[in-house]
């Protein structure tokens, strides 16, 4: 299709235009209000919609306030047609077609239009003729050429690919596609829709029938267990029935055996009864024996006890006089003691008086060592007291002693000398003296030379001399008064008298050491003289007192007194033992008296016994005698005897009768009829139940139910497996048509990239690729051997590669089939360089495609060689 | 001495493979067939009617069915004689133990419920009932009733239910009915007739042992149902006379169906059947079709669908084959990948394979889509 001129006229924002369009390149230039996209949409509208339409589109292109509807004229060559359409719509509509070639037609109205369809129906791929549109703001999307026909046919190289009356593949995949959807989802393929619901509806059929199946059974079950309940019931009646027989024989038998047993127990007690009465008269002789035997032993104990009160008698007497005579002997021995004890006192005073004799005179004794001691302590006490001078003094004194020596010393050495020798006989005088022998004389002093009558010399000692002098005699000042402050003449006067000292202090400390030996334990000589006298005092006036005459010795004395304490001692300790054997005496004495006392209370005790006894017995005999009492035992072991005999004879007969395997039979039997009448009452019971739980079921019609489970289940089966088969025949059809299908397209791709590639080097250099989907659509772009998606790519490149696609189809298609790219305001994301490139590929396709582009921007396709340019504004009235 | 022998009512029975529409009234046709009975029995003056078991088609039947029953029985205007047969029999479930049947029966509807002889109600005629007290018995019954009897001058009939062992496919069924045992009661004369139940198709055994056979079809393969007897005892030997009285068919229809002429000798069948609302037909089907042929034999199934009972298709899978031929895609004139794939589809169509079906399938579809496509 080719699209040579339209006309517009009150569409839109364009109040009239008429617009050339050159078979090559075409640009539309004017500003955005000036209408220019409006141009696409005038085509559009044109070609889509009847004149009458009062639809959103055609009412969006009236000019607001016009009282003229739009207008839309084209002038275009299509196939083999040469045609003009126009339309006016909303006021006063209309339509005309003018046919100029093959064949000249003028249609109006409804039939130009619907002739118009057709024509383009035949001639124009809608699908084409979409992708070959770029919409404003939409320049970044790619064509979708899945279905474009013409592109297909083209690309594969004059295949068919589409019916003739216009039924594309398309158009059926997409029945197919509506079919399989009936069954499965699209992506996953998993049942859904009617498929998923016939499963749905003949599981719960399944499940619902199965169900009632089981339930049907259980009833069955039910009805066969009632069965066999019957029949144990019969089997159990006749089983009781039986046994009623054996019961009765063996309650017949039992019911005997209590007869017997009641003999038996009766024997039992009659045994009881005689050996009771036996035991009573065996007891009667017994207490009759021992009253008997106790009142002989009674009377023999009053008789011993009797013998054993004289002879208690006798031992009182002879205790009592043994006592006196011991308590006299006492008395004596105690009379003895008190002598010794007075000897021995005068002994011991004896022996007092001489020690203390001897104690006085040592006192005396002692008194004269100390009072001499003391006086040598005093005679050395008065030396010491002579000597001012102690050891470190006379250290002292030798060390300024030895200061002033050699002070002097150092004087003489160090003082200048004169020699004089006299010559001649003149008499020369050295300080008033004659010099002596040498001549040599140290001048310590101003001295004097002098002949006398003729001259005196003085020389006088320098300076140093001086000072040298002044030491010697600081150190004599100082040696002089310590000699005088320590009242010696000189060092060696010192030393005697430290020696002296020594001396004396050594004496004093022995005398003082013969004092304290001399006081011993007293505390001074005063307190020891006192002691001594005291001491003669007190043995003076023990002496005066003594009688008698004292023994010589002090020895003697003591021994004389020990022999008396002695004596003393042996004379108590006699005294001591008469009086123990005086109490022992008298303690036996009361112990003999309390024997007799109780020997006589028992014989009193007893007597009254005897007396007692003899009374209860006579008494006994009086009611019943000892051979009464004989003959009653006698007759009652007779009657034991024969009782004894009565019950060994009833347990014979009973044992006889065998009760034990009576019992054992009677008990079994009773069982089994427990046993069997449980039995019969569980059956029953359950009986009972199971008819309750069949009369609920029989209300409920499960057969029925059960019939209308099954028909819906054989029902939902059906219908399940014809699904499934129309299902399964979509899914094969859908499956083979889209593999062909995809199949044939991969071989589009091929061509369709080399048309890319060759068009996109010019613009993206020679090493350009891409990468195209099955569905034509490019995937990536790869340059300098990088590969970038196209989503990812810049907006510029998608740009850019959307249009070499739409380019690629133009040139790939046929150009009478194929229909004018429109551009609306593209390559906006372009930069200068890049548009240069695009306007040469622009300018390549324009030589055998018709290309428009409309744009407010011209100057972004001025290099486009061969355009023609068209200023719409310029044309707006 | 004349009365009329039917067995096997089935009266509550539900037909699965009817369509829904048809189901109950198939139902109720059972409780109609009672009704021509009662009609039957007028007319030749019969003394009595016997049902030989199966009376109920179970015993756990909504109790409506008992009302129903006694509703159609009421018509009939001479002694009824029910015997509980293996569908129904005399347990702790019996339908003719509850509470519905013993309070709602008729005075001239009796059951069967032992072995003893019964005289029929203003006859001389004796019944001996051989019931069925459970469904899983352990004996022949009937050989067990004729061995407690004794040879008599009276009229006697014995009523009983089960095969015969020749009619039994089950060789070791216990309660297989002895056809000697009653073949020697006729000769020494313990019965007169007997009357079994249990095969729904109508069959002597011998001239005086009968099975009536249900009175109403129940199953497509049933040889010859929809019958009772009257019977006749006076004379030198029983007489019986086979009357049908069932109104519905169950019936298989095979064809083979290659050629256009044959589709059209179907449907011409189809529509020349009469009393289609009570026809349930199951057509076997073989040959080899077009896939055009196939829609339009689809289609003529389908139409005959909409005015019978039951319209089924049997056959084993390759009886009927679809084959596309060189026309039925000819005129879409396909081209490119969606040619090739029906190419394929055509291809797989043609084969042995196990998808050939499927294909087949998918080619009909194909074929459907893309003419109401137009």
């Amino acid at each position: 299709m080719r699209i040579h001129r339209i006309v517009l006229d009150h569409f839109r924002g364009v109040d009239a235009a008429a617009i050339e369009f050159d078979d090559g390149v075409t640009v539309v230039e004017g500003p955005n209000e000036a209408g220019k996209s409006t141009i696409a949409e005038a085509i559009s509208v044109l070609f889509d919609h009847r004149d009458s339409s009062r639809r959103q589109e055609v009412r969006a292109v009236h000019q607001i306030g016009a009282d003229v509807g739009p207008y839309v004229e084209v002038d275009l060559t299509i196939g083999a047609y040469d045609i003009n359409y126009s339309k006016r719509f909303l006021r006063r509509p209309s339509t005309s077609l003018r046919i100029g070639a093959p064949t000249p037609e003028q249609l109006t109205g409804r039939e130009a239009h619907d002739r118009m369809t057709t024509i383009l129906k035949e001639t124009l791929d809608d699908a084409l003729w979409g992708a070959m549109r770029v919409a404003q703001g939409a320049s970044l999307d790619q064509p979708d050429l899945a279905d474009v026909g013409v592109l297909r046919a083209a690309l594969a190289d004059g295949e068919p690919v589409g019916g003739s009356d216009g039924e594309s593949d398309h158009d059926l995949i997409a029945r197919v596609a509506t079919e399989y959807a009936r069954y499965f989802t699209p992506r996953t393929g998993q049942p859904t829709g009617e498929l998923s619901a016939a499963v749905d509806a003949h599981e719960s059929a399944r499940v619902a029938h199965d169900g009632l199946t089981a339930e049907l059974e259980s009833v069955e079950a039910v009805v066969r267990r009632h069965e066999a309940i019957d029949a144990e019931l019969g089997r159990l009646a006749d089983e009781e029935a039986d046994h009623a027989v054996r019961l009765t024989e063996v309650q017949r038998d039992d019911q005997a055996l209590t007869g017997l047993r009641a003999a038996y127990d009766e024997a039992v007690a009659a045994v009881e009864v005689a050996s009771g009465r036996l035991h009573d008269a065996g007891r009667a002789v017994a207490a009759r024996t021992e009253l008997i035997e106790e009142l002989r032993e009674r009377q023999a104990t009053v008789t011993r006890l009797d013998t054993e009160l004289a002879a208690l008698g006798a031992d009182v007497e002879a205790l009592g006089r043994a006592a006196d005579q011991a308590r006299d002997a006492a008395h004596t021995a105690r009379a003895d003691v008190r002598a010794a004890e007075a000897a021995h006192r005068a002994a011991t005073d004896a022996a007092h008086v001489i020690r203390l004799g001897r104690e006085a005179d040592d006192l005396d004794e002692r008194v004269g060592r100390a009072e001499r001691a003391r006086d040598d302590a005093l005679a050395a006490e008065a030396v010491l007291a002579g000597v001012q001078l102690d050891d470190a003094g006379f250290e002292r004194l030798t060390g300024l002693d030895a200061a002033a020596r050699a002070a002097r010393e150092l004087r003489r050495v160090g003082a200048s000398t004169i020699e004089v020798e006299p010559i001649g006989a003149t008499d020369v005088r050295v300080q008033g003296a004659e010099p002596d022998a040498d001549g040599r004389r140290a001048v310590l002093e101003p001295t004097t030379v002098e002949v006398p009558g003729v001259v005196r010399v003085t020389v006088r000692p320098g300076r140093a001399e001086g000072d040298l002098a002044d030491d010697v005699d600081r150190a004599e000042a100082a040696l002089t008064a310590a000699l005088d402050e320590a009242g010696v003449a000189d060092v060696r006067d010192a030393r005697d008298a430290v020696c002296r000292a020594r001396d004396a202090g050594a004496t004093r400390e022995v005398a003082r050491a013969r004092v304290r030996d001399a006081l011993g334990d007293a505390d001074d000589l005063d307190s020891l003289v006192a002691s001594a006298s005291a001491t003669r005092e007190r043995h003076r006036d023990l002496l005066s007192r003594h009688e008698g005459d004292l023994p010589a010795t002090s020895a003697a004395a003591d021994a004389a007194a020990d022999t008396a304490r002695g004596a003393s001692d042996e004379a108590a300790r006699k005294a001591d033992d008469l009086d123990r054997l005086a109490r022992e005496h008298e303690a036996a004495v009361s112990a003999a008296r309390e024997a007799h006392a109780r020997c006589e209370q028992r014989r009193d005790g007893e007597h009254a016994e005897v007396e007692r006894v003899g009374v209860r017995l006579d008494h006994a005999r009086a009611e019943t005698s000892d051979d009464a009492l004989g003959a009653k035992v006698d007759e009652a072991r007779t009657a034991l005897d024969a009782a004894a005999h009565e019950r060994d004879r009833a347990g014979a007969a009973l044992d006889a009768a065998e009760p034990d395997d009576v019992a054992a039979r009677l008990s079994n039997a009773e069982a089994v009829t427990r046993r069997l009448g449980r039995a019969r009452r569980e059956l029953e019971d359950e009986r009972q139940q199971l008819t309750g739980r069949l009369d609920g079921f029989a209300s409920r019609g499960l057969h029925d139910q059960h019939d209308a489970a099954a028909a819906a289940f054989e029902q939902t089966e059906g219908e399940l497996a014809r699904v499934e088969r129309r299902a399964d025949a979509a899914r094969l059809l859908y499956d083979t048509l889209r593999q062909h299908r995809d199949t044939a397209r991969r071989r589009y791709v091929a061509p369709y990239r080399a048309a890319i590639e060759a068009l996109g080097r010019i613009v993206f250099g020679s090493d350009l690729s891409v990468e195209i989907t099955d569905d034509l659509a490019i995937a990536s772009r790869t340059l300098a051997g990088r590969t970038v998606a196209f989503d990812s790519l810049s907006g510029g490149a998608r740009e850019q590669l959307a249009i070499l696609g739409r380019l690629a189809v133009a040139s790939l298609v046929d150009p009478v089939e194929g229909a004018p790219l429109i551009l609306d305001d593209a390559l906006g994301h372009a930069d200068p360089e890049r548009l240069d490139r695009i306007a040469a590929v622009l300018n390549r396709a324009g030589e055998s495609h018709q290309i428009i582009v409309l744009t407010c921007h011209p100057e972004r396709f001025r290099s486009v060689g061969s355009a023609a340019t068209v200023r719409l504004g310029t044309l707006s009235a | 001495m004349r009365f009329i022998a039917s067995a096997d009512w089935q009266l509550g029975m539900a037909a699965a493979f009817l369509d829904d529409e048809a189901r109950p009234r198939y139902t109720q046709a059972r409780f109609d067939a009672i009704t021509r009975i009662a009609d039957l029995a007028e007319q030749r003056d019969a003394a009595f009617v016997v049902v030989a078991g199966d009376v109920f088609e179970s015993n756990h039947l909504d109790r409506a069915v008992i009302a129903r029953a006694f509703e159609a029985l009421r018509r009939v205007p001479v002694p009824v004689y029910l015997l509980p047969g293996n569908h129904d029999p005399l347990d702790a479930s019996s339908i003719y133990r509850s509470r519905q049947f013993r309070n709602g029966c008729p005075s001239h509807v009796h059951v069967l419920e032992s072995t003893a002889p019964v005289t029929v109600d203003g006859s001389d005629a004796e019944l001996i009932g051989v019931p069925w007290f459970t469904k899983r018995p352990l004996t022949d019954l009937v050989a067990d009733a004729l061995s407690g009897l004794e040879p008599t001058d009276a009229t006697r009939v014995l009523v009983g239910h089960g095969r015969t062992e020749a009619l039994n496919r089950d060789r070791h069924d216990p309660t297989a009915v002895d056809e000697d045992a009653l073949r020697s009661a006729v000769d020494d004369g313990r019965i007169t007739f007997a009357v079994l139940g249990d095969r729904h198709a109508t069959y002597a055994v011998s001239d005086a042992i009968w099975y009536p056979g249900t009175p109403e079809v129940t199953a497509r393969r049933e040889a010859d149902p929809g019958n009772v007897l009257v019977v006749d005892l006076d004379g030198s030997g029983p007489t019986t006379e086979k009357v049908s009285v069932g109104e519905w068919t169950f019936t298989e229809h095979a064809a083979e169906v290659t050629h256009d002429a044959d589709i059209e000798a179907l449907e011409a069948a189809l529509d020349d059947r009469s009393g289609k609302h009570r026809t349930a037909i199951w057509l076997r089907l073989s040959g080899t079709l077009s896939v055009a042929q196939r829609a339009r034999l689809d289609d003529v199934v389908e139409r005959a669908a909409d005015v019978y009972a039951g319209v089924a298709l049997v056959g084993e899978p390759g009886e009927l084959v679809v084959v596309p031929d060189d026309h039925d895609f000819s005129d879409l004139a396909l081209v490119g990948a969606s040619q090739s794939a029906v190419d394929d589809l055509v291809r797989e169509a043609r084969s042995q394979g196990r998808d050939a079906r499927v294909a087949q399938d998918a080619l009909g579809l194909l074929y459907r889509l893309t003419r109401s496509g137009r």
